[in-house]
């Protein structure tokens, strides 16, 4: 890791009009949601949007704008400077985490609320390991991609990974109809719906139901690690031509 | 081996579902350190890909590409090499001085003379009042020489120049050209890619000419150890047996031709000349007309 590739990478966001208004814009949420008593921990699922706009930034618009030529010439490790880019990254996100879980926190004392510290933490390191897991994918899509077209994968895998499952499961269910067929080889090999089911919980995660669970945390950051370790090897290899758009 | 070497590099782009674009046909290249060459030719010649090989940008399909006998995506040459492209992109919302900093902590400049190091840049480019302004309110010609600072942060041995006069105002070219021979008299190896041949031929040593892939044709600019030179002589006034046998050379039409080491060679033919009883109108040092090559009428 690099700390002044890290640090860079904060000062871009702190420096980023989207970034400043979001992170307001979410602690601004927090405290309203905290003074009307909402449950704990409810302010985090408006997280992902923002975690999207943070994770974007990483590698593919630096290659499309030429930026990525000018940090590669000097003598810096291609994985290295990837892996110190996610780590800014995730330590921008992990900072709103924190302010949007201090306002919730502060709202409830001011208004005489019960402050439910472990659903509320729990909740708060769940939406920080899924920000880990969010910008590694975006940093591996970004790896062999331009521009913005990480978003582009991202959003368009989870759409099609989500719909894909839940067609497969309706016609897992069909017994008549010009279907049928297929549901019965659906039903006879179950697995088939249960690896599309899997590969989306992998990539797309739904929030644990109880907080610091060991189990859902160890998933997401071994999913999140293999990311990384792909997109290192990806873009190791990748040629980086100048004036590349 | 020192300096840059390439050796019989080919290239083609490759993209799915069509043919492959072969842009570089075994191209070879040698700049020493100290060697200041000129990389020209129309648009589509390949100097942009030629570069990025030598740079570490694009992996070579064949032949080889070296850095002091190194690759030169090895980060100890990196940390000896310069790089300016031809258009300066970095996060906008940062200032001068704050870029500069950034990249001479990745050019590893030791941190005790960081401040120091980008001071002297920033005051060298003509930056120092600008050191505060957010990029984006750089014009073209500022971001140009602020991208000649960064690659100059750490006295890079080798430095790859892509149109760095590009979009500057008379006094930056002054500025740029200043400083391509101050690196070369500190030994740098400097390789210029531009379109400017007038700039080409008052900075380079060398140039050489790609077109189509290949290396059409290499010029010694700047031979301090050969010249050729073309001595006129008035019409009517010389034997040209006479010349021959005096200078062991024959004139064309009234030019005589020869290719000399030093000034008293110089002297030497025009005594012997004279001393023919030949009148010598013009003696001239021949120098290659870049525009010439580059039409190809030369």
């Amino acid at each position: 890791m690099s700390a002044t590739v890290i640090l860079e990478t904060l000062r871009r966001h702190f420096a980023h009009i989207a970034y400043v208004a979001a992170g307001l814009l979410i602690v601004i949420i927090a405290a309203t949601m905290a003074a009307v008593d909402a449950p704990a921990g409810s302010t985090f699922q408006v997280f992902s949007l923002f975690m999207i706009i943070a994770g974007c930034q990483i590698i593919g618009p630096e290659f499309s704008s030429g930026t990525l030529q000018l940090i590669l010439s000097k003598p810096i490790h291609r994985s290295r400077y990837l892996l110190s880019r996610v780590a800014g990254v995730v330590l921008a996100l992990w900072i709103a985490i924190a302010l949007a879980y201090t306002a919730d926190v502060a709202a409830r004392a001011i208004g005489g609320h019960d402050i439910a510290w472990r659903v509320g933490g729990g909740a708060a390191v769940s939406i920080a390991a899924e920000a880990v897991l969010l910008v590694s994918l975006m940093a591996l899509f970004g790896a062999f991609t331009r521009s913005y077209m990480n978003v582009a994968l991202y959003l368009g895998g989870q759409i099609l990974l989500s719909m894909v499952a839940g067609v497969l499961q309706m016609m897992q269910r069909m017994e008549r109809g010009a279907f049928s067929a297929f549901g019965a080889f659906l039903r006879a090999h179950p697995g088939v719906v249960n690896t599309i089911r899997t590969i989306d919980q992998n990539l797309y995660p739904d929030a644990p139901r109880i907080p610091f669970d060991r189990n859902w945390l160890l998933l997401v950051f071994s999913n999140a690690a293999i990311a990384l370790l792909l997109a290192c090897v990806i873009f190791r290899r990748r040629e980086v031509p100048y004036g590349a758009d | 081996m020192s300096g840059i070497q390439v050796r019989a590099l080919t290239k083609a782009y490759r993209h799915l579902g069509r043919a492959p674009v072969n842009v570089l046909h075994g191209v070879d290249l040698e700049v020493q350190p100290g060697e200041v060459v000129g990389l020209i030719g129309p648009n589509g010649a390949g100097k942009t890909t030629l570069m990025s090989c030598i740079v570490g940008f694009l992996r070579p399909d064949g032949g080889e590409v070296s850095i002091d006998g190194r690759a030169s995506d090895d980060l100890g040459i990196r940390r000896r090499t310069g790089f300016v492209p031809e258009r300066m992109n970095f996060d906008r919302r940062a200032t001068g001085r704050a870029f500069l900093r950034y990249m001479a902590k990745l050019a590893e400049v030791p941190h005790a003379e960081l401040d120091a190091r980008v001071d002297a840049l920033l005051e060298r480019l003509g930056l120092a009042n600008a050191q505060k302004r957010l990029l984006s309110q750089y014009s073209r010609g500022m971001l140009q020489r602020i991208g000649m600072a960064q690659a100059l942060v750490r006295e890079p041995e080798f430095l790859f120049l892509d149109e760095p006069t590009s979009g500057l105002d008379p006094h930056g070219v002054f500025l740029v050209r200043e400083l391509i021979a101050e690196q070369k008299a500190r030994g740098a190896a400097v390789l210029l890619n531009s379109h400017q041949l007038a700039e080409v031929e008052k900075v380079c040593d060398r140039v050489v000419f790609l077109h189509k892939g290949v290396i059409a044709r290499a010029e010694t600019l700047h031979d301090t150890t050969r010249m050729t030179i073309d001595v006129t002589l008035l019409a009517g006034s010389f034997d040209p047996a006479t010349i021959a046998e005096a200078t062991g050379l024959t004139p064309a039409e009234n030019v005589l031709s020869a290719t000399v080491a030093s000034e008293a060679e110089i002297a030497d033919l025009v005594a012997r000349v004279i001393g023919t009883g030949a009148g010598v109108i013009d003696v001239r040092r021949r120098t290659a007309d870049l525009e010439s090559i580059f039409r190809g009428t030369a």
